[in-house]
């Protein structure tokens, strides 16, 4: 195998294994990153990186197997570059949530919800409504909830990665479910009230 | 809450932040005893905790639905020329 790959100039063996492989490759990154344009960029950029790093591969792995740890990292390098995103400033929702003595803003304060967690998973107009308001994040919020749910990482691990403090990533953990819970809240839970 | 019960216990909104962190870290002694302490005297965070549990496994399931069987192959004939073209 090894000798087989030596002999063919190093572009066209990759150009073999964008066909043999980027289908894979593309549905990963799409799964991942949930922003087609941007898996088409990761994927892109892994062959990029594997034909200028092909020196490295010596055939020790399958070919599947290395590119996927390229991909791998230019994901989470993705996630790390968003992370780092400052949020847009008219996302101060958050400023009308609590009074300026830190209570519970009087519109705000949670009220119980009624509906069965479990029952409601399992309903299309439900899952569209918590697609949406997953979408409507700010990209740094959004890819610290992908990090936590997505990718079932620890904390530790998840700041590890992104190179951020853990009071940094709480934060971002808070803003986001607030903002989530909010959403649910009109769109769903309130609905009926409003 | 009134002014008491504040010192005592801290804010509200120190209190749902200190419920949001516990979904990623665990929180110190200190921090669990005050939690505790703010939960069973403010319906409101109680309920902000409860939600919170609530939206974890809405999320977990939400993905869990979308990852049920392998990961969907896609197909994307476009990006292989593009690729290709570009090697
Ligand atoms: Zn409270």
């Amino acid at each position: 195998m090894t000798d087989q790959l030596k002999e063919k100039p190093t572009s066209e063996t990759i150009k073999t294994w964008v066909d043999l492989y980027s289908d894979s490759l593309f549905s990963w990154a799409l799964h991942k990153t949930s922003d087609r344009e941007v898996a088409e960029d990761l994927v892109q950029e892994t062959f990029l990186a594997a034909l200028q790093s092909y020196h490295r591969f010596e055939g020790k792995s399958q070919p599947k197997t290395w590119l996927m740890a390229i991909l791998k990292n230019k994901i989470l390098d993705h996630y790390r570059s968003n992370f780092k995103k400052p949020v847009p400033l008219e996302n101060s929702f958050l400023d009308g949530i609590f009074t300026e003595d830190e209570n519970w803003n009087s519109k705000e304060t949670p009220q119980p919800w009624t509906d069965d967690a479990h029952e409601i998973m399992d309903q299309d107009e439900f899952k569209l409504i918590l697609s949406n308001c997953l979408k409507k994040l700010p990209l740094q919020w959004k890819t610290a909830i992908q990090l936590k749910y997505f990718e079932e990482k620890s904390g530790d691990e998840i700041c590890q990665e992104l190179e951020v403090t853990p009071t940094n990533f709480w934060q971002v953990i808070h803003r986001s479910k607030l903002q989530l819970r909010k959403c649910l809240e009109v769109n769903w839970f309130n609905k009926v009230a409003l | 809450m009134n002014g008491i019960m504040k010192k005592l216990v801290f804010s509200c909104k120190k209190a749902s932040e200190l419920i949001d962190k516990e979904s990623v870290f665990p929180l110190n002694w200190l921090e669990n005893i005050q939690l505790k302490v703010h939960t069973s005297l403010c319906k409101a965070c109680l309920e902000y905790e409860k939600q919170g549990h609530i939206l974890d496994e809405l999320i977990d399931r939400h993905h869990q639905h979308e990852n049920q069987d392998e990961i969907p192959q896609v197909e994307n004939q476009e990006l292989k020329i593009k690729i290709i073209s570009k090697l």
